[in-house]
């Protein structure tokens, strides 16, 4: 195919000397390129059609991007902690269904890894590690809320999608700052969307939301437990 | 073309931010398009519209929005299971299938197989049977479970869900249908008529000032 256009080209170009002639070699050539642009288009299009497979996910292992590894989310969340800690929290039956009615979802996850950040032997604020599937796959990120329970930093850790990545820049993530469990966390509530990447920040959103009962429910349970 | 191409994205621009906000386009509420009395309790009633899923319990009066983690939109139907009240369906075009079992309290994905909107399918009418039995209209044909939703099977000669002319159409306008990472070709189609359109304009420009000088 490629051998016909440049066959074409050149047949294109002899024949356009001969009609335009050398007052109009300036127009001719303006054509040319314009067949010469319309032909290489119609060869990329074969050519991706056929290297196109159907797939579940049009999505392969390349487009897999880890932006942070744990250790560099947690430091970065954590930039003043001298020490940081995880606990792996069970919630009891009753916690599990107060954080589903928080939420109004149901949630699988049993146990929850807490991690929490101390400077001195205070408590700087919490992080959870969570994942929620964007379009086919999941985006893993962390959540820090500080002690009043509110969002201090949310950051992209793996995004494995091609398209919908802009979440991880932090001009849309820096929305979540202050949010409360009280809060819609929605787009075109109080989160601006991101175009193209609507699923993804539905995922966000909800990671989000999702933290944050589980933190409110963490700090309801730790409460109770120091009370007795 | 400058000025024809502009034109175009100003018209694509305004009208989309009025489609993003569309109370600003007035009118008293958002039209329904799916509701459900709870065959228990004729005062709980749920309602579905653009913008998500509304609850009454006071026969219509009054309307809340349902508080669920990933709200629904689009709704196309609610359906309540005739042998369980307590179980009810939401439908919603784009994003699929969720399900309450708790009367509308805790929500939960009934997986399809399929996400709706990654596959051009657009999910219509639902029909509840006795003992989980369900049946779903979609743009690709009917879908039925036996089950409450764990597996689906087509109904009839249903056409393989992202196997339709609109999909075709969904997947030719995204690009994906020439492969994954076609999209690119299309942002730069889209970046080159934004060119286009600011050079007209300053060619226009640049020959309208020639003519005066001379």
């Amino acid at each position: 195919l490629e051998d016909e256009i440049f066959a074409d080209h050149e047949e294109n170009e002899r024949v356009d000397k001969l009609e335009f002639g050398d007052k109009s070699r300036k127009q001719a050539t303006v054509m040319v390129s314009g067949r010469t642009i319309f032909g290489w288009g119609v060869l990329v299009l074969v050519v991706s059609t056929a290297a196109a497979q159907p797939d579940e996910s049009p999505d392969g292992s390349e487009w897999v991007k880890v932006y942070l590894t744990e250790a560099e989310a947690l430091e970065i969340a954590f930039p003043m902690a001298d020490t940081v800690w995880s606990e792996a929290w069970t919630p009891t039956d009753a916690q599990h269904r107060s954080i589903e009615r928080r939420l109004g979802w149901r949630v699988e996850t049993d146990t929850f890894t807490i991690y929490q950040g101390l400077k001195d032997g205070k408590l700087t604020g919490l992080a959870l590690i969570g994942e929620e599937i964007g379009l086919y796959r999941p985006i893993t990120f962390l959540v820090k809320v500080g002690p009043a329970e509110k969002v201090e930093a949310v950051h992209v850790m793996i995004y494995r999608e091609s398209r919908g990545g802009e979440v991880r820049r932090q001009r849309f993530l820096s929305q979540y700052g202050g949010k409360t469990i009280g809060d819609p966390i929605r787009i075109n509530r109080d989160i601006i969307g991101v175009t193209g990447a609507t699923l993804s920040v539905r995922a966000m959103n909800a990671g989000v939301k999702k933290a944050l009962a589980v933190v409110e429910a963490y700090g309801k349970a730790q409460e109770k437990e120091a009370a007795h | 073309v400058g000025l024809a191409s502009s034109a175009v994205l100003v018209v694509l621009a305004i009208s989309g931010f009025f489609l993003i906000h569309p109370g600003l386009l007035g009118g008293p509420m958002e039209s329904t398009l799916a509701l459900a009395v709870n065959p228990n309790d004729a005062d709980h009633m749920l309602r579905g519209t653009l913008s998500g899923l509304y609850r009454s319990v006071d026969g219509g009066a009054n309307w809340e929005e349902v508080p669920m983690l990933f709200h629904a939109e689009k709704v196309t139907d609610i359906v309540y299971a005739p042998d369980d009240a307590d179980r009810v369906y939401v439908v919603m075009e784009d994003l699929g299938l969720i399900v309450s079992r708790d009367g509308g309290v805790v929500w939960e994905s009934v997986q399809l197989g399929f996400v709706p909107v990654a596959e051009g399918v657009r999910l219509g009418r639902l029909t509840a049977g006795r003992g989980g039995r369900i049946v779903l209209a979609t743009s690709g044909g009917w879908l039925k479970s036996g089950d409450g939703g764990k597996v689906w099977r087509p109904l009839g000669d249903a056409t393989e869900p992202g196997r339709d002319l609109r999909t075709l159409i969904h997947q030719l306008h995204t690009g994906y249908f020439f492969g994954s990472g076609f999209y690119v070709v299309y942002d730069a189609a889209a970046l080159g008529t934004v060119l286009l359109a600011v050079t007209g304009l300053v060619i226009r420009r640049r020959r309208s000032n020639q003519r005066n000088s001379g």
